[in-house]
C-alpha cells in the first residue's frame, strides 16, 4: 500500500490544469493527555495503540471506511522518505519518527497523524480544486475519532493545539498550484503582497526557500481563529480562482507576444528529457513544469502527454519517489543517472 | 568567617566602605551590626530599606506568577511566555487573544457539558427539596441524578 501513488495526482478534479491538488488539515488534542511534546515515549505508545483499536472497531469503520495504522518506528526509512514526498507526513515527523504513527485510508486520500505536533492531525487531499469535499471528508473522520476521544475544547478558543496559531478551529486549507507564466512575468509578488493582507500564504510547493521549483506552489489560509471553517473554505476559493485568473491571462499574453520563443524553451525542455543522461530533480521537474504548460497551451508532443502523467512526476522524480518506482534503493549518483529513464518511462518519450 | 568587630559570632554581613577610591571590606555578624551606631550603619539602612521594599514587593508579584502555573502540567506563565506553546489543555488560561472561537463545536462536548450542567442543576433542586423536606420528590430527583451520572460515565 505504501507504494501506491496517491489518488490526489489523478488530475481528475476541477481546474487540473492549475490546481493539482486541495488540502485540508484539522489539528486535534485529547483533552486528558499532555500534549504529544510532553509525552512520555510511553503514552504515546499507548495512544497509538489506542488509536490502532479505534480504527478496528465496526463503529469507527463505518464512518471511514478501512484503514491501516503504520508505526513509523517500523517503517524502512525510504518508506518514511516517501511518506513525506507524498505529502502525508512532515518533515518534522520524518526527522522525529520515534513513537508516532500515520493512519491510511485505502486510497490515501483520508490519514490521521498520530503524535506529531498534536495528537491527531486529520488530512484529506482531493485531486484538483475540491477544498469543499476535502472539508467533508475531513469533517467525517474527525467526527468519528470524536466518540472515541474527548478532545481539548475551550468554550472561548475553540480546539486547542500546542501551537496558538492553530486554535480556534484548528484547520488549515492548502491549495497545491501551477503557475509558470505567473512565475516567469513575475506577477507573483503582487500577488503574494495581496494575500498576504487577507490572511494567506503562498509558498514554494517543495517547502521553504523552493520557489520556482516546478513552479509549484501552495496557498494556505494563515488565521484559524474567529471565522467559520467554510467561511475561511470560501475566502481562500475565491483568492484562487482569482489566481488561476491572472495565471490563464499571463499565459495568454506570453504565448502572443512570444509565440516563438515560448515554443522553443517548451520544446526544449521535452528534448532535455527524451536526450539527457544525467537528471536532478529539480530540472526534471522544471522540465516537467515547462510541458505541462504546453499541454495545456495545445502544443503537441510525439506521444500524447496528459495531466495524470505529469502529475505523478511530482512525487515520482524525489528520491525516494523514483527509488520506489525502480524497486531498489540507490545512491544519489545511481539517482542521477536512472531518473532520465523514469522521466522517458512515464511520459512514453522515445517509445 | 568569624566577625571582626566581635571574634564570636558567625559574620553574615559584609560591609564595603569607600573612602578616595580606597576600599575597605569589613565582615561582621548581625548583633555587631545592630550595635553599630556610626553613621556607616545610618547610611546603610537608608541603603538597605528601599532593597527590602522591592525584595517584599518581588516576593508579592512571584505570588502572584505562582497562581499562573498550569495546574495540569506546570508551565509558568513566564515559560509561556517563552515558548508560547500550549502543554496541556489547560495552558489555555494563558492565552490572551480578542478574537474567539467561531466554527465547529465538539458534538460529544457539548452532550457532556449539557449534562454536566442538568447535574448541577437537579442536585441545587435536591437540596431545596431535602431542606422543604419534601423527601418524596427529593427521592425521584436522586433517582434521576444518579441515572445522568451513569450516563456521562458510560459516554467517557
Amino acid at each position: 500500500m505504501i507504494n501506491k501513488l496517491p489518488n490526489w495526482l489523478n488530475a481528475k478534479g476541477n481546474e487540473s490544469d492549475i490546481v493539482i491538488s486541495s488540502r485540508v488539515r484539522l489539528a486535534r488534542n485529547v483533552d486528558n493527555l499532555l500534549f504529544p511534546h510532553r509525552m512520555t515515549a510511553e503514552d504515546k505508545d499507548k495512544l497509538i495503540d489506542s488509536i490502532g483499536e479505534t480504527i478496528s472497531s465496526s463503529s469507527f469503520r463505518k464512518e471511514t471506511g478501512e484503514m491501516k495504522l503504520l508505526k513509523l518506528d517500523e517503517l524502512s526509512g525510504l518508506d518514511r522518505e516517501f511518506l513525506l514526498e507524498k505529502h502525508l507526513i512532515s518533515l518534522n515527523m520524518l526527522d522525529n519518527y520515534h513513537n508516532r504513527g500515520i493512519v491510511l485510508g485505502l486510497d490515501e486520500s483520508i490519514s490521521i497523524l498520530i503524535n506529531e505536533e498534536d495528537h491527531f492531525r486529520i488530512q484529506s487531499f482531493f485531486s484538483g480544486l475540491n477544498l469543499k469535499d476535502a472539508l467533508v471528508i475531513a469533517d467525517r473522520v474527525d467526527d468519528a475519532l470524536e466518540k472515541f476521544y474527548s478532545y481539548a475544547y475551550h468554550e472561548k478558543y475553540g480546539y486547542l493545539t500546542s501551537c496558538p496559531t492553530n486554535i480556534g478551529t484548528g484547520v488549515r486549507f492548502s491549495v497545491m498550484m501551477h503557475l509558470p507564466a505567473l512565475s516567469m512575468t513575475g506577477g507573483l509578488k503582487d500577488i503574494q503582497r495581496s494575500l498576504k493582507s487577507d490572511g494567506f500564504v503562498i509558498r514554494g510547493f517543495f517547502g521553504e526557500g523552493s520557489e520556482g521549483y516546478g513552479s509549484l506552489y501552495q496557498i494556505s489560509n494563515q488565521f484559524t481563529i474567529g471565522v467559520k471553517e467554510d467561511e475561511i473554505m470560501l475566502g481562500l476559493e475565491k483568492r484562487i480562482n482569482e489566481v488561476i485568473v491572472k495565471e490563464k491571462k499571463s499565459r495568454e499574453t506570453l504565448f502572443k507576444q512570444k509565440t516563438y520563443e515560448m515554443q522553443d524553451i517548451i520544446y526544449r525542455a521535452y528534448g532535455n528529457l527524451k536526450y539527457s543522461v544525467l537528471l536532478t530533480t529539480k530540472e526534471g521537474m522544471n522540465n516537467v513544469s515547462l510541458i505541462r504548460l504546453g499541454v495545456e497551451r495545445g502544443l503537441t508532443f510525439d506521444e500524447h502527454i496528459d495531466y495524470k502523467q505529469l502529475n505523478s512526476l511530482i512525487v515520482l522524480a524525489q528520491p525516494a519517489g523514483l527509488q520506489s518506482y525502480f524497486g531498489k534503493s540507490m545512491s544519489p549518483e545511481e539517482r542521477e543517472r536512472h531518473r532520465p529513464r523514469l522521466f522517458k518511462e512515464i511520459l512514453k518519450i522515445g517509445g | 568567617m568569624i566577625c571582626q568587630i566581635c571574634k564570636k559570632n558567625e559574620a553574615t554581613i559584609c560591609m564595603v566602605k569607600m573612602t578616595n577610591n580606597k576600599k575597605d571590606t569589613v565582615y561582621i555578624c548581625p548583633t555587631c551590626a545592630s550595635q553599630m551606631e556610626d553613621q556607616l550603619i545610618g547610611s546603610i539602612n537608608q541603603l538597605l530599606n528601599p532593597m527590602f521594599e522591592t525584595f517584599f514587593k518581588a516576593g508579592n508579584t512571584l505570588e502572584i506568577d505562582n497562581n499562573q502555573i498550569c495546574p495540569t502540567c506546570g508551565q509558568t506563565k513566564r515559560e509561556w511566555q517563552e515558548s508560547n506553546t500550549l502543554n496541556c489543555k489547560d495552558c489555555a488560561q494563558f492565552i490572551d487573544s480578542e478574537v474567539v472561537h467561531n466554527g465547529k463545536i465538539p458534538k460529544n462536548n457539548k452532550e457532556e457539558l449539557y449534562v454536566i450542567n442538568l447535574i448541577k442543576e437537579k442536585e441545587s433542586h435536591l437540596k431545596i427539596l431535602i431542606a422543604e423536606e419534601k423527601y418524596e420528590e427529593a427521592a425521584i430527583i436522586r433517582d434521576e441524578i444518579k441515572d445522568l451520572k451513569g450516563v456521562s460515565i458510560d459516554d467517557k
